[in-house]
Parts: structure tokens; sequence; C-alpha cells
């Protein structure tokens, strides 16, 4: 007996998990800004460092205030690591991804489930992400397709599109450069959304896009 | 606007300007809304104001003076949240607000996968202690490089805590009938 549950789906779960949790976090008590200041900045033993990760990443009303801190940290650091972008490779890669492009056509719940089939997957010549569409205005009516160019060594690749809160409203994972279908009920008119690609490399590397926003017009 | 004040605000935008760009690309990296970057480089321009006198001292502040005064602005408004959280969960005891990824689907899907969602966190806080916190950033969606930068360890003692734990969390959810299936 294996448990097969995909990290996408995990990833959904927990978030739906913490997000409840989140008016009982309210009451309870917090991180003091100054420690989630020195463990964004590494100056706290290890012990600590890890079980005050453990409290930031558990609760709402902390995790924003370390992703704020550390923004502005890795702003000032510019430790940030930068994703390469090869325009020149999608070029020559780009009829391959449009025909995948039109070749897939799947339903909102293929996008949930993980796609860890058996299809080669879908490799560029650069080591970063760029995502293509959506972007911009979405009409309410019309299918979602998540699109983006191809990366060398790629195992696999994960979407994930979040709100203007910053909250996970859907994700998906594929070997392909493109996830298409009808629009998850997650993702609803009138409401602008992030999405980025995050691509798992044979290597164990994870380049990540770059976010892109777009809106879906109210109806 | 007098000639003065004109130049004083252009440098100061100039100085502010790259570095709020940088604050938002890296925030956006980090699901930071923008109106918390537009909050904290607010504080910074108006620090920079009160603390450099004139348009010259502002358009030579350097990057790491800049940066020092994001950090303390961000310090202070984290600080300042606390306050007014306090304050109105003090006047207000039940108004606590519950964030949730809406389950596509109907009433009892949305129940199933509540349930679901629950035990997920559950399992999560069963995880042995020194592989939980990777666990939750992992699954909170930040990217294993991250993680090993933030915890300052190497990407193979990352990677290995983040399987072990990841392992664990999947046959937890086994014990409790989630999200397993049998294989032929």
């Amino acid at each position: 007996m294996t448990n097969n549950m995909s990290d996408a789906r995990l990833r959904q779960l927990y978030a739906l998990g913490t997000g409840a949790r989140a008016g009982a976090a309210a009451t309870a008590t917090h991180v003091s800004p100054e420690d989630i200041l020195a463990l964004v900045q590494r100056s706290l033993p290890e012990a600590q460092r890890l079980a005050t990760l453990d409290h930031v990443m558990a609760c709402a009303e902390c995790r924003r205030e370390f992703d704020l801190l550390r923004a502005v940290e890795a702003a000032g650091g510019e430790r940030t690591p930068q994703v390469r972008q090869l325009p020149s490779a999608w070029r020559r890669l780009a009829p391959l991804a449009i025909a995948a492009s039109l070749a897939l056509v799947v339903g909102t719940e293929a996008w949930r489930r993980s796609t860890a089939d058996q299809a080669p997957v879908m490799r560029g010549e650069s080591a970063g992400v760029t995502v293509t569409s959506p972007a911009g205005e979405v009409a309410a009516g019309a299918p979602l397709t998540f699109a983006w160019h191809p990366v060398p060594g790629a195992r696999r690749y994960d979407l994930e599109v979040l709100n203007a809160d910053g909250n996970l409203v859907f994700s998906a994972e594929t070997r392909d450069t493109v996830v298409t279908g009808a629009r998850p009920e997650t993702i609803v008119p009138g409401a602008e959304y992030r999405w980025w690609v995050r691509a798992v490399l044979e290597d164990g590397a994870q380049p990540r896009s770059e976010p892109r926003s777009f809106r879906v017009l109210a109806q | 606007m007098p000639q003065a004040s004109h130049e004083l605000s252009t440098a100061l935008e100039s100085t502010v300007a790259n570095f709020a760009g940088m604050v938002r690309r890296v925030g956006w990296r980090y699901r930071l809304s923008d109106a918390d970057v537009d909050e904290v480089m607010q504080e910074v321009r108006i620090r920079l104001w009160r603390a450099r006198a004139s348009s010259e001292q502002i358009s030579s502040s350097s990057a790491s003076y800049v940066y020092r005064t994001a950090v303390s602005a961000a310090l202070d408004i984290a600080r300042r949240r606390r306050a007014r959280k306090a304050e109105l969960s003090d006047s207000i005891d039940d108004d606590a607000t519950t964030t949730v990824v809406a389950a596509p689907g109907g009433p009892a899907e949305e129940l199933e996968q509540s349930e679901v969602a629950r035990q997920v966190a559950a399992a999560v806080d069963e995880i042995v202690e020194s592989r939980r916190p990777v666990v939750r950033m992992y699954l909170a969606g930040y990217p294993r490089e991250e993680i090993a930068e933030l915890l300052g360890w190497s990407e193979a003692k990352t990677r290995n805590l983040l399987y072990r734990g990841l392992a664990e969390l999947r046959a937890r959810l086994t014990e409790r009938g989630v999200g397993w299936q049998t294989t032929e």
C-alpha cells in the first residue's frame, strides 16, 4: 500500500488546513517581529531557528511578516537567486510547445491531479522558466490556458496560482509546458491573480519563473 | 511646489525607486501583496525625508542606508500590526478572520476536502521536529534552495530532511486513511 498523494495536492490541502486554523491562531502566542527578523537574517542558533520557523510557517499572521521582512532583507542583500532566461531557445522550440497546447485539453479535475504520467517532459535549452500566458485581462467565460517555455533537464513543472492576498487557489504538476481547460471554481471573475511556474530539474534544482499577473473580467 | 522642495522630492524618489523595485520583485516571489510593499516604501520615504536634510544628502544615500531604513520600517510596521491586532482581539473576541481556499464542487465535496485538509495539517504537526519546519516551508510553496539558504544548510542536507519529512507525512496520512491507494 503506497500513499501517492502528489506534492501539489499536499500543498493545496495544507494551505486549506492552515487557513482554517487562522482564527484559532489569532489568539495564540506569536513570534515577535524581532525574532522573525533574526530568523531571516540567520542570526538565531539552529534550535531556536527551527522552532521559530516551525511556528512562522504554521501561522498566517507571522508568515505575512516573515515574507515582508524576508523580501526587504533579500532586496538589500541581493541574495535572491535570479532566474535566467534565454528567449532564443524558446524561439527554436515554439512550434513544439504550440503543438502541445493544441493537443492537450483537460478538465479541471485533470488539472488538480498530478500528471506524473509517462509522457516525455517538455525541455528547452535554458536553465530558467519564462511564462507566456495568461497575462493582462482574461474573459470570464473563456478557457484558461497557462503556458511557459520549456526548461532543459526538467523532470516536471509545478504551477501555482495565488490570489491578491497571496493565498494558493490552484496548483498543478505536469510534464508538459501547458495546462489548459475549464477555469477552476477557485479562480473567480473580477479578481486579480498571480501565477508562476517552478521547474523541478533532474539535478534537484528548482528554478522559478517571475510571477505573472492576470485578471478575470467580471461577467 | 517650490524648486528646492521639487528637487528634494525628485532625489528622494530616485533614491527610493531602485530599492522599491528590488523589494517588489523579491516580494512577488515571496507572495507579498503590493499593499505591503507600498506601506514599507512609503515609510522609508518619510524616514529619509526626516533623516536627510537636503536633496544632495538624499540622492547620495547609499543602498545599504536605504536597506537599513527599510528593515527598520518593516519591523515597525509588523509591531504596529501586532498592536492593532491585540486591540481588535480585546474588543471583538469572536471576530477572528479565517482564510480558506475554496473547494471546488458542492457542499459535500467542500466538507470532505476541509476534513482531509484538517487531517493534513494535523499530520504535519506530528512530523519529527528536525524535519517539520522544512516540510512546512516546502508545503507553503518555498523552493528548496530558499529553504536551504534560510537554514544555512547544504542542498543535500535540506533535500534529505525534506524527503524524509514528506515520506513521514505520507505514512502518517496513510495511517489516518488519507490519500492512499492499493498497488496492483
